[in-house]
């Protein structure tokens, strides 16, 4: 490297180092409240120092953030969003016990629930497939039945490790119909596990023309990933 | 509104009977083009990129007929249809019916990002060659299907990232690649900052506009205007940002410059400044570093990074390679191939049993779509392959990745895995489409 470049080089690093400073200090302590009241500001860049904040809160922040979900201000909403989802990857950091993860995955399953706005709904589900546990696979499949919410739904269940998510997919498709068939179908696809694929067989043959074909199509898709050799 | 054809209605009415794409019908046809053939094309996505190619394919390219237009946007299919005569064209706002015609033989795809992997992969099961825009995937396992249905089908896929037929670019390739510079060990790349914007409240869709098709396989959320017609490339889980857009280009220039189209990082630390209002959702500024350890090189991406100021012009966006004898500024990727300060670079030629980078016969994204049109008729590798392109786009999602996990992912480029963190496994590797659009 010539010598004006490495000079520079180590002025960025610098400045990155500086970067890094600033976010330490950053994290000082802020009650539940407090982080709330912020993210709700009408100050940028309030909510965005709360948002860089949230990932050391827990648990108990879960239902205040997601409190702001539904708020007038568009941009609270969106701060809040962020904020929910920097504290669900803090709590799944891999230097986390299992127990704040555990923690955290509870919050989000209580959440679910046909009362709650389907921004909520979406966002809940789509974290509890980065966090959530086969503990949480009954209260996700619930929402498997439901056409605003399966995709979701199985979105979750395939993220989650273990047998749990699928056999709750395969207990599903049984009676499913239409959009919710469908999804499920080509949700089920995304497991490699022969009970997917016997499933999947299976349902070629069904007497539902759009079943039939759902399946056909989604085994092909299947095995071109089980196929994968890099 | 320019006129719109009958089999537009049909496909834009017929949402559930939707066609069936099945590997079967690929044993059926007859064959692909040959030399002296014309090639008959669909062009599916109408906007920006999407109607520059639809523009060439029809209006340049000898070889080549397009006969078919789709986009969810009726009124971007209005606007293509006015360049055709009546009937020389037909239309629809769903892909698979294009997909479904034995009489075309191959599809460009304009596409959004998060559309490319299931489009692609539909397109080579039905039997299509296939021109699709860069990026070429938006996950790991969308890019991997994408390999895969390429190989299984015997298709010729071309992803257009264009960089690899500008006219400097092959002579700085065999210039560093023949080890002018010495050995490689670190890469800065600078880029300008990402946008800030979009105000847009959620709202009920337009007549005109199929929001549950532009979505495909995105998570669902509510119809916003703010996230499609140009917008979309601002959005984390669309477009990504400008480390996918024109990142795309500078990564694709790096990973051939250096010889890595077939592996990729070991470790990935990323850092950003989080928008403070606006729908747009990528970090202002953003920095990602990609450590090799299995090659001794870094690579940093730098938003804005730092500007070496070459001697003609300011230069937005490229990147500095510095080996162990020398360093050399480039810009561009896309555009661009103007390398600084040793400007022999630019008109190196490669020692005898040196290493020759692959020429195009036309300059920049015309060459890089003549050379897809050759290919369909040669069935030679083209010189954009889905599998240098998927492994580029790794890196713009890793980074992303990073950034949104807020801590370093180590990566296994061997396999294709995360090591040691079960969360941006999941994230990145079980992401899985929606409705029937997973691949």
């Amino acid at each position: 490297m010539t010598k004006p470049m490495r000079v520079v080089m180590m002025a960025i690093g610098c400045g990155l180092a500086v970067f890094a400073a600033q976010s330490a200090v950053a994290d000082a302590h802020l009650s539940v409240d407090e982080l709330v009241e912020m993210l709700a500001s009408d100050d940028g860049s309030e909510r965005l120092k709360a948002r860089n904040h949230a990932a050391a809160f827990g648990p108990e922040a879960v239902g205040p953030v997601t409190a702001l979900f539904d708020h007038d201000n568009r941009n609270v909403y969106i701060a809040a969003k962020w904020s929910l989802r920097n504290m669900v990857h803090h709590s799944a950091r891999p230097e986390a016990d299992d127990a704040e993860q555990a923690a955290m995955a509870e919050a989000l399953a209580a959440l679910l629930d046909e009362d709650q706005s389907s921004r909520v709904m979406h966002e809940a589900l789509y974290l509890l497939g980065l966090c959530g546990t086969e503990d949480q696979v009954p209260a996700i499949a619930e929402w498997l039945n439901d056409s605003a919410t399966v995709d979701a739904a199985a979105a979750a269940l395939i993220r989650i490790p273990g047998d749990a998510g699928l056999e709750a997919m395969l207990d599903a498709v049984d009676g499913a119909e239409g959009d919710v068939a469908v999804s499920l179908i080509h949700a089920i696809a995304q497991e490699e596990g022969a009970a997917a694929r016997e499933r999947l067989e299976a349902l070629t043959e069904s007497d539902d023309d759009t079943i039939a074909e759902a399946a056909t199509k989604a085994l092909s898709i299947r095995d071109l990933r089980v196929d994968y050799e890099g | 509104m320019s006129k719109i054809s009958r089999r537009h209605f049909l496909a834009a009415g017929a949402a559930a009977a939707a066609p069936l794409i099945v590997p079967s019908r690929v044993l059926g046809r007859s064959g692909n083009p040959g030399p002296n053939d014309q090639i008959t094309m669909g062009c599916i996505g109408l906007g920006g990129m999407g109607n520059s190619h639809r523009g060439w394919f029809t209006d340049v390219a000898d070889d080549c007929r397009v006969i078919a237009l789709c986009d969810v946007d009726t009124q971007r299919i209005g606007a293509a249809e006015s360049h055709y005569e009546s009937g020389e064209v037909d239309s629809y706002t769903d892909y698979r019916y294009i997909l479904d015609r034995d009489d075309i033989d191959a599809v460009m795809f304009g596409t959004p990002c998060h559309w490319h992997a299931v489009q692609t992969v539909h397109a080579c099961q039905a039997g299509k060659d296939v021109y699709v825009e860069k990026a070429a995937c938006g996950t790991i396992p969308e890019g991997q299907a994408m390999v895969n249905a390429t190989r299984k089908y015997g298709r010729i896929v071309q992803v257009g990232s264009q960089g690899r037929c500008l006219n400097r670019f092959p002579s700085i390739c065999e210039f560093i690649r023949n080890g002018e510079l010495g050995k490689i060990q670190q890469v800065d790349l600078w880029h300008y900052e990402n946008n800030v914007g979009g105000g847009s409240q959620d709202q009920p869709e337009p007549d005109h506009f199929d929001w549950d098709m532009w979505l495909g396989p995105a998570r669902w959320r509510p119809h916003n205007p703010d996230y499609y017609h140009g917008s979309w490339r601002h959005f984390l889980d669309f477009g990504g940002g400008m480390i996918f857009d024109r990142g795309t280009h500078q990564l694709n220039v790096l990973s051939w410059f250096l010889g890595l189209d077939d592996t990729g990082p070991t470790k990935i630390t990323a850092t950003g400044h989080a928008p403070e209002h606006g729908n747009y959702d990528c970090p202002t500024t953003m920095s990602v570093t990609w450590e090799f350890a299995h090659r001794d090189l870094v690579v940093h991406w730098r938003q804005p990074g730092f500007d070496p100021q070459s001697p003609d012009q300011e230069r937005p966006y490229g990147g500095i390679y510095h080996g162990t004898r020398a360093s050399l500024a480039v810009d561009g990727g896309d555009i661009g191939g103007r390398a600084w300060p040793l400007r022999e670079a630019e008109e190196y030629e490669a020692p005898a049993g040196g290493f020759q980078a692959q020429r195009t016969e036309l300059n920049g994204a015309p060459g890089n779509r003549r050379n897809f049109l050759d290919c369909v008729k040669s069935r030679e590798e083209p010189i954009m392959p889905i599998e240098a392109s998927h492994r580029i786009a790794s890196y713009s999602i890793l980074g992303n990745a990073a950034y949104r996990l807020g801590r370093p992912i180590e990566w296994d480029p061997e396999n294709e895995q995360v090591v040691g963190d079960e969360e941006a496994n999941r994230f990145l590797l079980r992401e899985s489409g929606r409705g029937p659009w997973r691949v």
